[in-house]
């Protein structure tokens, strides 16, 4: 592996792992906010 | 619940852990080292392209299309394309859509059992002691009862293909929320823990002979010869692997998404299903089988093993490496295991659009549907499995899985971009929407995902088609067992086109057929 291709291999890992956390993050940010609305209806 | 007709997701993260799955299967692990091994690191290159501008594109084509047609209680394509365009013709196009997965299903049941078989030889040390590829070939070879003798029959391979079939059987049964779901949530996970596992394992593995880890990640990231990036062949593998890989194309998606209301978010979904897909194939799927291969065989050996099929590298090589691999037994039972897991949340998704279309517009019971489907289904793979020698399952998969793919995709693009409309269908992929799509999305889908895809099939059919139609090139001795593959074809199209055209005929909800697109804001 030259120098450009570890530097390749990381912005694409980092791009997917970056994309992963943000959509998992906002999906379960949404859940946990639904079921406070729903504690705080209760 | 997450319900948007009959039987439904339980949660949203079930839902995306099913539609992970679905596009999570063998192709992760043993297509994509395979196609892009052969190329150096240039097949990255067009790998991305294709999934920025087509792959991500039709995902989320497909699940707008699915919920939309879901909003009318259909669950699978011929039902959804009526939907989108009134004319007469749509519903017999969405055909592809059930019969393209009912019959890939078919040969890929048989592929996920030989993970399972393999898994059970492995912890067992049954092939232990072959440490060549040629004595691994044999293995397999025997393992399928492949032989000069009319059948490929081998009881083993056999008792795990019931195991399977059975298994998956048992998963459609329990429908949706407890069956396909419940499998998805604890099956994904794991096989995520699983593939990080072998990926450290293999990464920190020592130098062999000079060679390192980082030879092997050179042969999917390091561009030596940018110039293979004008030809054609490498375009063409990276969409197929794009369209393979995120099981667009296959009217699987559609069905999935067809459970979801109105107002549920697709666009958020679709992209975190998407992601997941691509760390399991990128980041995972590139650091276990080829780095491995690279270290153990050197370049090389690992391209030409990587070129002779699909099978080579993940039932030949591997075997032999974890053979001489530290707690090679483990991580190897480990190795098939994950395969076999791989295989099971894709299969699942397979027969549910055949399944659907039977529950939706032939209107039968879900028991009578799984009934009819497994014993259907069940002979049907009978051929495949005996008449393996003879080509069969290529051709099945030649006709359905490659060329029927890429077939169905500019047919659904065509459908939804052009005659649905791309503004009609930006908003209805909004409706709900948990993130907007950057707006250059509209242009991406509007123009080049259908020229791309319909590209795509121009070409096939100049390049290769009308060989494949005339079997030119293939001995006189194998063409009976093709024919008897295009009947299995013709005759599962056949039944669907009767049933599409009875169900137009007789379901209550199509008595009002005249109906169009413009009048569905009120499902």
């Amino acid at each position: 592996m030259t120098p450009l291709s570890w530097i390749y291999m990381g912005i694409v890992w980092t791009i997917i792992l970056t994309l992963n956390v943000f959509c998992f993050y906002h999906i379960f940010k949404k859940k946990k906010d639904v079921s406070d609305d729903t504690d705080a209806q209760e | 619940m997450l319900k948007g007709r009959g039987d439904g997701w339980a949660t949203r993260f079930g839902l995306i852990m099913a539609m992970a799955g679905n596009a999570v299967g063998l192709g992760n692990f043993l297509r994509f080292p395979g196609k892009a091994a052969p190329f150096g690191g240039a097949f990255m290159v067009p790998y991305f392209i294709t999934l920025l501008l087509v792959g991500i594109p039709l995902v989320w084509i497909e699940w707008t299309i699915g919920r939309h047609g879901g909003g009318y209680n259909h669950g699978s394509t011929p039902g959804m394309f009526h939907r989108l365009w009134s004319n007469r013709i749509s519903k017999y196009l969405g055909i592809f859509g059930v019969l393209i997965p009912a019959m890939v299903g078919i040969y890929y049941i048989y592929i996920e059992s030989w993970s399972l078989g393999y898994a059970w030889q492995t912890a067992t040390g049954m092939y232990w002691g072959k440490t060549t590829n040629t004595e691994m070939g044999a293995v397999f070879n025997n393992y399928l009862g492949k032989s000069d003798s009319f059948f490929s029959f081998s009881p083993q391979a056999y008792f795990f293909f019931l195991i399977t079939f059975a298994l998956n059987i048992f998963v459609f049964s329990r429908g949706i929320s407890r069956g396909i779901e419940i499998v998805a949530k604890y099956c994904m996970p794991t096989l995520l823990v699983l593939g990080t596992i072998l990926a450290i394992r293999v990464i920190t593995l020592p130098p062999i002979e000079g060679r390192t880890i980082s030879d092997g990640l050179a042969q999917i990231w390091r561009i030596d010869d940018w110039s293979v990036l004008l030809k054609s062949d490498i375009w063409i593998a990276a969409a197929g692997q794009i369209f393979f890989t995120l099981s667009v194309g296959l009217g699987m998606v559609h069905t999935y998404a067809s459970y979801l209301k109105k107002h549920e978010d697709i666009t958020m979904s679709g992209l975190a299903a998407g992601a997941t897909n691509e760390f399991v194939e990128v980041i995972l799927g590139s650091t276990i089988a080829i780095p491995a291969a690279v270290l153990f065989f050197g370049v090389t050996q690992t391209q030409t093993i990587a070129s002779e099929g699909t099978f080579s590298l993940g039932f030949f090589a591997l075997p032999v490496i974890f053979q001489q691999m530290p707690g090679g037994q483990f991580f190897g039972t480990l190795w098939f295991v994950l395969l076999f897991l791989a295989g099971l949340t894709s299969s699942m998704a397979m027969f549910t659009p055949l399944l659907v279309f039977l529950e939706d517009e032939l209107q039968l019971t879900h028991r009578q549907a799984v009934k009819y489907v497994g014993i259907a289904t069940f002979f049907l793979m009978q051929p495949v499995i005996l008449f393996m020698n003879h080509g069969l399952l290529d051709e099945i998969d030649y006709w359905m899985g490659e060329f029927g793919l890429v077939l169905f995709i500019a047919i659904e693009t065509v459908l939804f971009s052009w005659i649905y409309g791309m503004d009609k269908g930006w908003k209805e992929m909004h409706l709900g929407a948990d993130m907007k799509i950057p707006r250059i999305f509209y242009y991406i889908m509007k123009y080049v995902t259908p020229v791309f895809t319909v590209g795509l099939v121009v070409w096939w059919f100049f390049d290769s088609l009308s060989d494949r139609i005339l079997m030119t090139g293939v001995d006189a001795d194998s063409r009976p067992y093709l024919w008897l593959a295009r009947i299995m074809m013709l005759g599962m199209a056949a039944f669907l086109i009767w049933g599409v055209h009875h169900a137009w005929k007789t379901h209550p909800k199509f008595l009002d057929v005249a109906e169009t697109s413009e009048e569905k804001e009120t499902p």
